[in-house]
């Protein structure tokens, strides 16, 4: 089929007229509403898009949310309650240590200052016997203590 | 437009852009008073249309009813529009570009539809009730024709039917549809060539 004969065929095809009510018709419709714009195409993807990513992040808060709401379980609450006991426990225990070592702390032992020291001497600061000689005129300090085999000086 | 060779069937049935038979100028007074809501003057310029209209969306649907509702559709657009219509002289221009746009949303709405509704071999919407030119279709040759045009994909459509069937020249159809002359050049061209295909087995047979 050459160009000629497709115009041709084209050429044949009978024409579509209007009706005779067409112009009638038309204005007939002139005072119906305006149908809404339709919303193209890519604000609806965008749409579909934000309401995807917003499923996407408030989906797992949502799970989370809905599983606190729900409360604990029973075998949570049993596990938890014992935990607690546990941890008074713990605390009973620590209590009552700490009133033994205050218990056996001494008196005398108040006002001492550990200052450090090696394998040979360790060096205390007596601050009853620092206040003691204060009230006397001059600081003296002298070691407390001594390892064996170390006499006065 | 429609150059010395055009034939008879189009001298006398189209109405191409720059033809006498449309003015622009009375176009223009005529859509001035359509803006002021004159309904006469509206009317008028349907009736000056509205069988180019017709027979175009006949041609682009291949269905005459589809075609008349969609007429009906493109004036009452245009009366909504008149407001804002900027006299350029195109008035037909943009009569047609309005009724394309109807015929492309149309397509787009049922592919829309057949895709959700995976009914894949419901392609063929032209309707099986004969229109008023049923009569004259009973040439087979025309029959097959007017079908073979009607499924051609939209883009190659518009500018087939407004070149040979409107008698649109070249530039006046690249300004229509708002592209390069070359494109419609080459549409035009492979338009033809995708209803030859079509067409062959047809043509054979009856050329035999």
């Amino acid at each position: 089929m050459n160009d000629r004969q497709l115009q041709d065929l084209l050429r044949r095809i009978p024409r579509d007229d209007a009706r005779e009510d067409f112009r009638k018709r038309v204005l007939e419709r002139l005072d119906e509403p305006a149908p809404a714009p339709a919303v193209p195409v890519w604000a609806r993807a965008s749409l579909a898009a934000a309401a995807a990513l917003v499923m996407i992040v408030l989906a797992p808060w949502g799970i989370s949310f809905w599983n606190d709401s729900r409360g604990p379980s029973p075998h949570d609450r049993e596990r938890d309650r014992t935990a607690l006991a546990a941890l008074r426990a713990e605390r009973d225990s620590l209590e009552r240590e700490l009133r033994e070592i205050a218990a056996l702390a001494s008196p005398a032992d108040d006002g001492v200052i550990y200052l450090g020291g090696n394998d040979e001497v360790d060096l205390v600061f007596d601050l009853r016997s620092a206040a003691r000689l204060m009230g006397g005129g001059g600081a003296h300090v002298e070691p407390a203590s001594f390892s064996k085999g170390q006499g006065r000086p | 437009m429609a150059g010395g060779a055009r034939t008879e069937h189009l001298t006398e049935t189209a109405l191409p852009l720059s033809a006498g038979a449309v003015s622009p100028d009375a176009d223009a007074a005529l859509m001035a008073r359509v803006k002021q809501g004159d309904r006469e003057a509206f009317g008028t310029l349907v009736d000056r249309y509205k069988d180019q209209i017709v027979n175009y969306l006949a041609r682009l649907t291949g269905s005459t009813d589809r075609a008349h509702d969609l007429a009906q559709e493109t004036f009452l657009r245009l009366y909504r529009t008149a407001g804002r219509y900027e006299e350029r002289g195109q008035l037909a221009a943009l009569i047609y570009r309005i009724a394309t746009n109807l015929v492309r949303s149309e397509e787009r709405r049922a592919r829309r539809v057949r895709f959700f509704s995976f009914d894949f071999n419901s392609h063929d919407r032209r309707d099986a009730r004969p229109g008023p030119q049923a009569g004259l279709l009973r040439d087979e040759a025309t029959e097959r024709v007017s079908e073979a045009l009607a499924a051609l994909p939209l883009p190659f459509r518009v500018p087939l039917v407004l070149h040979e069937i409107e008698g649109w020249s070249v530039p006046e159809i690249a300004a229509s549809i708002e592209v390069p002359e070359g494109t419609v050049k080459s549409r035009i061209s492979r338009a033809k060539d995708k209803l030859r295909e079509t067409l062959a087995p047809y043509w054979q047979g009856v050329s035999r």
